[in-house]
């Protein structure tokens, strides 16, 4: 009797585990596609709800119940949605919208207008690549060639002979996101306001200057304008190709929309400041300039394809369709065909492996995905309904470690600047094992230099200091006078200290910094691995506080190498996250009032570099000083590499006109010339 | 009983202040704090900054007075509900926290029901039934719950709700519905989600108390006072449940007290994995990027978690067992 009340009460018990476990289980099959359904039919509604005058407007219309192409009756079409808005009288008419000379992309497929893509972001204010490389758009085109440039936020250029003048000619009628012209204005506003305005930027970045030397602007018109260089600077065109999203935005910024922050046009921008919070007028305005990852202010106007909406509280963003978004296909076509983005945040790697065989992302890749995850990605794609390519690199090397040799700390400065430690430890590597281990063995092993297909590349610099010889490394450190201890476990620093280096990184480092550390520890410099997150571990580089770092060296293609004065290999600009000679850069930035002047050989590197950068890549003095910078930056063994492998790139087959092979790689900003504005979901 | 509560109650608040200290000292503890990362991005962002300007920062802040000071304008501003703006969100530690705080306690309080619903039946049911097979497979299937890291079971079963049920991955909404205004199909999608975290984080809880149950009412079981019971006629059932069970409930109620904060701030790496945004996963990410403000509201949440959590299972374990009453 008792016993059959007891079963009775565990019986109940685990019914109601059962439908606790099983309530999701047995309606989910269902609910999904109808979930799933939810938000492509209705995106299918809207192009169906529309077909009748798509199709009397002449739009293709080639998948059964799939209909491609826009709405209109004139020479262009639009996004069902936006034409909605335009008949509510809540926008003007598409003829309005866009410039008098829209830019023409060629597409494959005429796309569907609709969905929402998603891509993975890692934090609220950084790692969203996946959705920025995909949104912003610069002055010129990359084309797919990854050689050619089309104007594409302005109608035209000329050059003039020496390049020292480019005469940009605005698209006419061209309008910003929330409808304020696009002109020259703008574009003034931003260099005497903004770029050489030392409240707002301290330092002027090298990309817009010539030898040193900020560009200048001379407006002509509304949509004329001329760039003036003080000396030649042929390389102007990719500056213009690549440029990005910015924390002070690049070449133009809206000025009709900022001024009112700013205090040269509002004396009580202070005041306004402080009502939003802020110290003063300079952060405020700066958070409302502001278009980077960072971007909190969702009313500030742009000009790309989408545009951010809202960030939600878990800090996902959403990027809104673009009503005047300057760009249309052949047929007339309004872009982008898809209707928002979505940057959502994913706290972990292995839930971003999840969400990607789940269909949840469309696409993955300038977040990269490790090549040990190849395997279980391919595995999966039918599950996920995505393709997974190997796409090329131009990588100096998946992972480079630098040694701060302006260290705030005298002893540990006094060691890595010690060439010949370096070149231990660059030596105490094993390469080939950290490759096969770790990339299995997909990687090509190389020294840490400029992008393997630069067309002044030498073998040497690939293979300097770079086989694996405990014993070279031991008697280079041994040479520098650092001895072992009394149990020979390390050894001692000059100071009198044994060796103690923190090395940080960011997580995605971690794998190839621990098994570097074992190789180091090995030859008696004991290196500890310190993992930060990566606005901490950035903050802290700009801050001079690390000791030694690994991250990735990339952007050292020659294409950068020409349009940044030798790029990230140049002294004093190896970005935040490799930077290991801030306190030169500081001299070089503040033009000597801060930080430390550098030594001679160090200081005419930097010069050679900013010479590299006037010239065109036919001058025949271009490839010798190209060679010789490349070989006294690889005798300074300054970046010690480990390989290189092709980037994981993943694509939803859910979109079309979408890349199956090409280069991925920081150089071409990496998704940039396979147009995000282009794609469109097929189902 | 009502004396019982009020000492209870003011050792409660006591402690809570002690908590403030220590959160304010962990807020300080790293080199540098929140300002002087601060102070140093405007240097890089401004170039030199104006001495006026620093002490102005150090003014608002109230950086520049003696460190009892700080402590308690810190405790005013956060009384006034001012916690301070997050570094790394870029938003108002207050908004962050009281979007995730919500879910946060209504996730941890359905794990708590969830591992007792299971945990004390199985366990009783083991004690009656020493070395039976059904006691053996819950003693396994508790070792197993224990001995399983939560993590890698979050990632399991993820793969498999996934891959055969469709559920879409981590958080507590499928995507459609993360923004989407309180709705029936919300609240149903809220639903199929919930179980994966419940059962991940309650597992290890449910393999716990079941232990502690199983080994409890076993040493009741042999007491005297359950033979004189039953020598009495008692009904066995109303026997057990009356006077046993009850007498082994008084360890699982106290440490209610230590599981309430451990499931709220303990899942963090379950939370992680699993992408839903508690308060566990905040405070996580602030610790790594030093975002102090951010993690010293969290901490100081939990810490008053912690303590109402104690104070509740005192003011249990009296209602439940009459001779603390008595003391």
């Amino acid at each position: 009797m008792k016993h059959k009340k007891l079963m009775a009460l565990l019986l109940a018990t685990c019914m109601v585990m059962g439908t606790v476990g099983c309530g999701g289980g047995s309606s989910a099959p269902a609910a999904p596609p109808a979930a799933d359904g939810g938000t492509d039919s209705a995106a299918a509604d809207n192009t169906q709800a529309e077909s009748g005058s798509a199709d009397a407007s002449g739009a293709t219309s080639t998948g059964g119940d799939l209909v491609r192409g826009g709405v209109g009756d004139g020479q262009y079409k639009e996004s069902p949605l936006i034409h909605e808005l335009v008949e509510k009288g809540e926008l003007p008419p598409i003829e309005e919208r866009l410039p008098k000379e829209p830019a023409v992309v060629e597409v494959d497929e005429i796309g569907v207008y609709g969905g929402t893509y998603v891509g993975a972001a890692f934090g609220p204010t950084s790692g969203q690549v996946d959705t920025e490389c995909l949104r912003y758009q610069s002055i010129l085109t990359i084309e797919k060639d990854l050689k050619t440039f089309k104007p594409n936020l302005i109608q035209s250029f000329d050059v003039n002979e020496d390049s020292t003048e480019f005469t940009i000619h605005l698209r006419e009628g061209m309008k910003w996101s929330n409808g304020d012209p696009f002109t020259t204005a703008d574009w003034m506003f931003w260099l005497e306001d903004i770029l050489l305005n030392t409240d707002v930027n301290a330092a002027v970045d090298a990309a817009f200057c010539s030898n040193g030397i900020p560009m200048a602007y001379e407006p002509v018109d509304d949509y004329t304008l001329v760039i003036r260089f003080e000396e030649s600077n042929p390389a102007f065109e990719i500056t213009m190709a690549r440029f990005s999203t910015g924390l002070i935005r690049n070449f133009f910024a809206p000025k009709e929309y900022l001024q009112k922050w700013h205090i040269t046009y509002n004396p009580d921008a202070d005041k306004l400041a402080k009502e939003e919070g802020y110290e003063s007028w300079i952060l405020c305005f700066k958070d409302h300039l502001d278009n980077s990852q960072s971007q909190k202010d969702c009313e500030a106007p742009d000009l790309y394809p989408w545009v951010l909406d809202r960030i939600d509280t878990n800090g996902n963003k959403f990027f809104a369709r673009n009503p005047y978004y300057h760009v249309v296909d052949q047929e007339g076509n309004q872009l982008p065909y898809i209707d928002e983005q979505e940057a959502m945040i994913v706290q972990d790697k292995d839930v971003r492996n999840l969400k990607l065989i789940s269909g949840e992302i469309h696409a993955a890749g300038e977040n990269p995905l490790p090549v040990s995850d190849y395997t279980m990605l391919k595995e999966n794609e039918a599950a996920g309904d995505y393709q997974v390519f190997l796409f090329e690199n131009t990588r100096g090397s998946d992972c480079a470690f630098t040694f701060n040799i302006t260290d705030q700390n005298p002893d540990l400065r006094e060691v890595f600047t010690n060439v010949k430690f370096r070149q231990a430890m660059s030596h105490a590597l094993d390469r080939n094992t950290i490759n096969e281990t770790l990339y299995y063995g997909k990687g090509s092993v190389r020294q840490t230099t400029a992008s393997a297909d630069t067309s002044f590349m030498k073998d040497e610099f690939e293979n300097a200091f770079i086989e694996y010889d405990v014993d070279k490394a031991n008697a280079l450190l041994d040479e520098c006078g650092y001895e072992w201890n009394a149990a020979h476990t390390v050894r001692i620093m000059p100071n009198g200290e044994e060796f103690n280096i923190i090395l940080e990184t960011i997580e995605e480092f971690v794998p190839v910094a621990e098994m570097a550390c074992e190789y180091w520890t090995a030859v008696g410099v004991k290196v500890t691995l310190k993992q930060e997150e990566r606005s901490y571990y950035l903050e802290r580089g700009k801050n001079n506080e690390r000791d030694m770092q690994a991250f990735t060296l990339d952007s050292v293609g020659e294409f950068n190498l020409r349009s940044v004065a030798f790029s990230r290999l140049r002294p004093g600009n190896a970005y935040d996250d490799l930077e290991f000679m801030r306190a030169y850069k500081d001299y070089w930035d503040s033009n000597g009032s801060k930080g430390e002047q550098p030594p001679e050989d160090i200081q005419q590197l930097y010069e050679d570099c900013l010479k590299f950068g006037t010239l065109t890549n036919t001058d025949p003095e271009y490839a010798p000083l190209g060679e010789s910078i490349l070989q006294r930056i690889s005798d300074q063994c300054w970046f010690i590499g480990v390989s290189v492998s092709p980037r994981l790139v993943i694509i939803s087959n859910r979109l079309g006109n979408t890349p199956t092979e090409g280069t991925f790689a920081n150089d071409y900003n990496f998704w940039k010339p396979f147009r995000g504005d282009t794609w469109y979901f097929k189902y | 009983m009502r004396k019982y509560i009020v000492k209870r109650f003011i050792y409660m608040i006591v402690l809570l202040a002690i908590m403030s200290v220590f959160a304010f000292v962990v807020i300080q503890l790293p080199p540098g704090d929140y300002l002087t990362s601060y102070i140093a991005s405007l240097q890089q962002q401004m170039g030199e900054v104006d001495e006026s300007v620093v002490l102005n920062l150090r003014k608002q802040y109230g950086m520049d007075r003696p460190m009892w000071q700080q402590y308690f304008l810190w405790m005013r501003n956060m009384f006034q509900g001012n916690f301070g703006e997050s570094f790394q969100w870029r938003q108002p530690v207050k908004t962050l926290i009281a979007t995730r705080m919500p879910m946060t306690i209504v996730l941890s309080l359905i794990t708590l029901l969830f591992a007792y619903a299971v945990a004390v039946p199985i366990g009783i049911y083991s004690a009656r039934h020493q070395y039976s097979i059904g006691d053996y497979v819950a003693s396994i299937l508790g070792f197993v719950g224990l001995a399983t890291p939560s993590f890698f079971l979050a990632l399991i079963l993820m793969y498999y709700s996934n891959r055969y049920l469709g559920l879409s991955v981590g958080g507590f909404y499928s995507p459609e519905f993360q923004n989407a205004p309180w709705s029936f199909a919300r609240l149903w999608d809220l639903c199929k989600h919930l179980p994966i975290p419940v059962i991940v984080i309650g597992l290890a809880s449910m393999a716990n108390v079941i232990r502690i149950l199983r080994a409890t009412l076993l040493d009741e079981l042999k007491r005297p006072y359950v033979v004189a019971a039953r020598a009495r006629g008692l009904k066995e059932n109303k026997m057990i449940y009356r006077y046993p069970v009850r007498v082994a409930l008084n360890p699982i109620i106290s440490s209610i007290g230590s599981i309430l904060p451990s499931i709220v701030s303990g899942a963090t790496v379950t939370a992680i994995v699993l992408d839903i945004p508690t308060v566990g996963s905040l405070l996580y990410n602030a610790l790594l990027s030093q975002d102090m403000y951010l993690a010293g509201a969290c901490v100081i949440m939990l810490t008053a978690i912690t303590i109402v959590g104690t104070f509740i299972s005192d003011i249990l374990l009296v209602v439940v067992d009459p001779r603390i009453r008595l003391q």
